[in-house]
């Protein structure tokens, strides 16, 4: 599991910071009261790190409005071990605090578009002709919070609208550094590492007066083959907004569809899944 | 193939007649379009082997094609049972439901319509029902209701709305 994150072992800190999560993953089976203490006793989070995130997520909240154009990778492990790696688009526009209209496009998938209003929160898939809404809070944040603790639906860039909208990312991680300067679309950013419970993440801040995530990178500690997930984005500070985007209006012949939520996921990883609900 | 060009020009002088059956050879049975051009190309000249070889790269091709598809489909069908667990979600850091990363959930294969079970993609010949204002899917009987679920469309199964 190390050897995928070898370019980055090169910083003594991240290196601690993925023997951590190394050896809090390879003992989960034998663990032990000793090795949860070892554990704790490593550095947790460069306060560099968090200042980072935090100046981030404090620009992202002035923004009135914008849009991001993300290329995404998503990796996908099949039961029979092989690894592969999927392609997507996401194209999003956001207007503080209320107005939200994304296209999610996933080289395998039919498309998605959400909208939202500050009442409704809606998708639809104009392949099958249906759309799934639900009435939802007053701003695009806490509908995230609503969205994420009791439906089973990926919310794309969902981590950057949090950001934008509460400035929060931190609250789960374990473990973080700050590992040098790395360059996303010709532009120089902080590259940062951190990791939680059954996950390394990094991220890429623009550097400069516009401390924008440029790319984020995750990668599940959960499965041996790590599957990544990776968004490289665009951002456009400026966007055109037309109101009535944000809101869905069924076309003739659209169906009403139900939205799953998160106890309709019946299987055995159902119960692991409800331990961050204690 | 691999005969050496000194051979090749010795049978060259031979052969050069039969160039002719050999052509028509091809030309009348595709399917053996590439024995025959084999024994062309070794016996005759540039020209001759060029054609060959572009009927050779036909063949190739079609024949790389068809394992394509094949295995695309065999992707499709294993992404089926996967998905009725995966649900296709990467959630980020932020989420409250923690890393539940796409693929972390071993498959099980759906075998039978019990209720409550999920599938990717509906048998054939279904029909569209509307109940409580939601539409579902009657499919010989066992009903379907469409839902999002991940970043898909999935299909629960129902007792009858």
């Amino acid at each position: 599991m190390i050897q995928n994150l070898k370019p980055v072992m090169a910083v003594s800190a991240l290196g601690i910071a993925l023997m951590l999560s190394a050896a809090s993953s390879m003992a989960q089976p034998v663990a032990t009261a000793t090795t949860a203490k070892a554990a704790a006793k490593a550095p947790a989070i460069d306060p560099a790190a968090v200042a980072a995130i935090n100046r981030m997520g404090d620009y992202l909240k002035t923004l009135k409005a914008f849009s991001i154009r993300a290329d995404t990778t998503t990796d996908q492990v099949l039961p029979s071990g092989p690894k592969l790696q999927f392609g997507g688009t996401i194209d999003l526009t956001y207007r503080d605090p209320d107005g939200l209209y994304v296209v999610s496009r996933r080289d395998d998938r039919d498309e998605s578009r959400f909208f939202y209003n500050g009442k409704l929160l809606t998708v639809w898939v104009e392949a099958k002709k249906s759309y799934a809404g639900i009435v939802a809070p007053a701003t695009v944040g806490s509908t995230l919070e609503l969205v994420s603790e009791k439906y089973d639906v990926n919310f794309p860039l969902g981590d950057v609208l949090l950001l934008a909208s509460r400035g929060e990312l931190l609250r789960n991680v374990k473990a973080g550094v700050v590992i040098g300067t790395g360059r996303v679309g010709g532009v120089d950013c902080d590259h940062l590492g951190f990791h939680q419970d059954g996950m390394d993440w990094q991220i890429w801040i623009e550097k400069g007066e516009r401390p924008l995530p440029r790319k984020m990178l995750v990668t599940s500690l959960s499965q041996v083959s790590q599957p990544q997930h990776s968004e490289v984005m665009t951002w456009d500070l400026s966007p055109k907004i037309d109101p009535a985007m944000f809101t869905f209006v069924p076309p003739e012949g659209a169906n009403r569809i139900a939205i799953a939520e998160k106890k309709a996921v019946r299987q055995s990883k159902a119960t692991t899944g409800t331990k961050d609900a204690k | 193939m691999t005969i050496q060009p000194t051979l090749a020009h010795s049978i060259r002088r031979v052969a050069l007649p039969l160039l002719g059956i050999a052509v028509l050879c091809l030309a009348a049975e595709p399917v053996l379009a590439a024995n025959a051009n084999r024994n062309v190309n070794v016996n005759q000249n540039a020209n001759v082997n060029r054609n060959a070889n572009v009927n050779r790269n036909v063949n190739v091709n079609q024949n790389a094609n068809v394992n394509r598809n094949v295995n695309v489909n065999q992707n499709t069908n294993v992404n089926v049972n996967r998905n009725v667990n995966v649900s296709g979600g990467y959630y980020g850091p932020n989420y409250r439901s923690g890393p539940s990363v796409a693929g972390v959930v071993a498959a099980t294969v759906i075998t039978a319509a019990v209720v409550g079970s999920v599938v990717n993609s509906l048998p054939p010949s279904c029909t569209t029902v509307y109940a409580n204002g939601f539409a579902y899917q009657n499919c010989g009987g066992t009903y379907y209701q469409p839902q999002y679920q991940g970043s898909n469309v999935t299909y629960i199964v129902v007792n009858q709305p």
